[in-house]
């Protein structure tokens, strides 16, 4: 099974802002379609970090995470496949399942 | 020799600006001119309401405000030099200054804009926020020394908000007002709140502006026990992107809310990202209130178009909520968190 580790202070950036493209290259449109999807297509497992940082606002990781359904992939599969951390904050973590989870209902 | 009382100076002011209001008035001079001889001439002087503050408690103030800051928009629009009389002004809160700074710094690019009547903690409130120096003063004074305070600042999208961030972590110990030992918490509440809300500024407030010129002005000061927090945006207001065609009609139809502004704010506060529009997404509301439901004592102002809003309470399900509905247009949105901090000076 393959598997890999994305650090989004390390690989993207530490200070998140925005929803989509144009509100610049920190945006949460930017990490999901040219970092987390791409991964999610190429391997069985990712693992997104999301410590490093305490910036992150419900925009974005709605956008992240949300936008993820709303690009085409299913629930069952991204709860299987993803996994998400955040050393100090579980808010965050418990915050982008519910995103996923309220994209799919819609 | 007769020692003055304190208020001398400021009696004798006032004494003096009376006599050449009437004197003026008798003339058919225009009233509007400053003419006491201090080297002001050509100055539209407009006299500052007695209280500059948007709380709740101030909102038989509100129409004087407004008047005041459509007299120097006027003014100013108009390149006419002013001379702002605080001299009958009893109470102005550093948000009420963010929200003159806001007007002066937007629209006052080609005049002079100068003050009468600056003494005591109107002083200080002027150097603290910024605004004395935005119109030229140098002056200090004794809270200017003291690090309790972020002067106003200009930005677009999140610049300067992780510095605005610190301070209220580092300086103003929020995390322990916030009930929290868990300052990772404290630091994503705080640049939540703040970050969405300067997010909002970007997406909605300005819809024909470039997006260079989609322009905030955010403040904290600590002031008498409480923390201040303001975010002010000179656009087009919550209520007016609200009744845009299309962007949240559903959210209309099902409230009926009518066009009372005020309703139209806390609708805004309703609405959540699980009914995310594709053409604007939604608009932070709940990351703009969480910081003060987290504080039984804490305060949300809003101010926008001519709604007010108010909330107040220890979360979601338990919060007291007011709205008003103004006479006059604030051309634009006001923010303010106000959070009482324990042991603060």
């Amino acid at each position: 099974m393959s598997e890999t580790e994305i650090d989004l202070a390390r690989e993207f950036t530490d200070r998140p802002f925005g929803r989509y493209r144009k509100d610049g290259e920190r945006s949460a449109e930017i990490f999901r379609d040219d970092m987390l999807k791409p991964a999610l297509d190429e391997y069985d497992r990712v693992i997104v970090d999301l410590g490093g940082t305490n910036y992150y606002g419900s925009s974005f990781l709605e956008e992240v995470f949300g936008g993820l359904i709303r690009a085409g992939f299913e629930k069952e599969t991204l709860l299987e496949k993803l996994e998400i951390r955040h050393e100090n904050l579980p808010s965050v973590v418990e915050e982008s399942l519910r995103y996923i989870e309220q994209a799919a209902a819609g | 020799m007769k020692k003055l009382p304190g208020n001398y100076r400021i009696r004798q002011q006032r004494i003096t600006y009376k006599r050449n209001s009437r004197s003026c008035r008798k003339n058919k001079k225009k009233k509007h001119y400053y003419t006491d001889g201090s080297g002001f001439w050509n100055y539209e002087m407009i006299q500052a309401p007695g209280v500059l503050d948007f709380s709740y408690h101030a909102k038989r103030h509100h129409e004087a405000i407004v008047h005041f800051a459509e007299h120097l928009h006027k003014a100013v629009a108009d390149r006419r030099n002013v001379l702002i009389d605080f001299s009958d002004t009893q109470i102005i809160t550093p948000v009420g200054a963010t929200y003159l700074y806001s007007e002066i710094d937007k629209f006052g690019d080609n005049v002079t804009i100068k003050f009468k009547g600056v003494v005591g903690l109107i002083k200080d409130i002027l150097i603290g926020t910024g605004l004395s120096k935005l119109c030229g003063y140098t002056h200090t004074s004794a809270i200017s020394q003291r690090q309790y305070w972020i002067p106003v600042t200009r930005g677009i999208k999140d610049e300067g908000l992780d510095k605005m961030t610190e301070f209220l972590i580092e300086e103003a110990l929020l995390y322990q007002q916030l009930e929290s030992d868990n300052k990772s918490e404290a630091e994503r509440l705080v640049s939540k709140a703040i970050g969405e809300g300067m997010l909002n500024v970007a997406y909605h407030a300005y819809p024909d502006s470039e997006e260079e010129k989609r322009f905030w002005w955010v403040m904290a000061y600590i002031y008498a026990s409480k923390l201040y927090i303001a975010l002010c945006d000179r656009g087009v207001g919550i209520p007016k992107t609200l009744k845009e065609p299309g962007l949240f009609e559903p959210l209309m139809k099902r409230l009926s809310l009518g066009r009372d502004d005020g309703k139209m704010i806390k609708a805004a506060m309703e609405y959540t990202r699980s009914s995310r529009s594709e053409s604007g997404g939604g608009l932070g509301s709940s990351d703009i209130q969480d910081l003060v439901l987290k504080n039984p004592k804490g305060r949300l102002v809003i101010v926008s178009g001519r709604g007010f809003y108010s909330l107040q309470g220890e979360n979601k399900e338990n919060k007291k909520e007011k709205t008003l509905e103004m006479k006059n247009d604030i051309r634009g949105t006001l923010i303010q968190w106000e959070i009482p901090l324990a042991g603060s000076a």
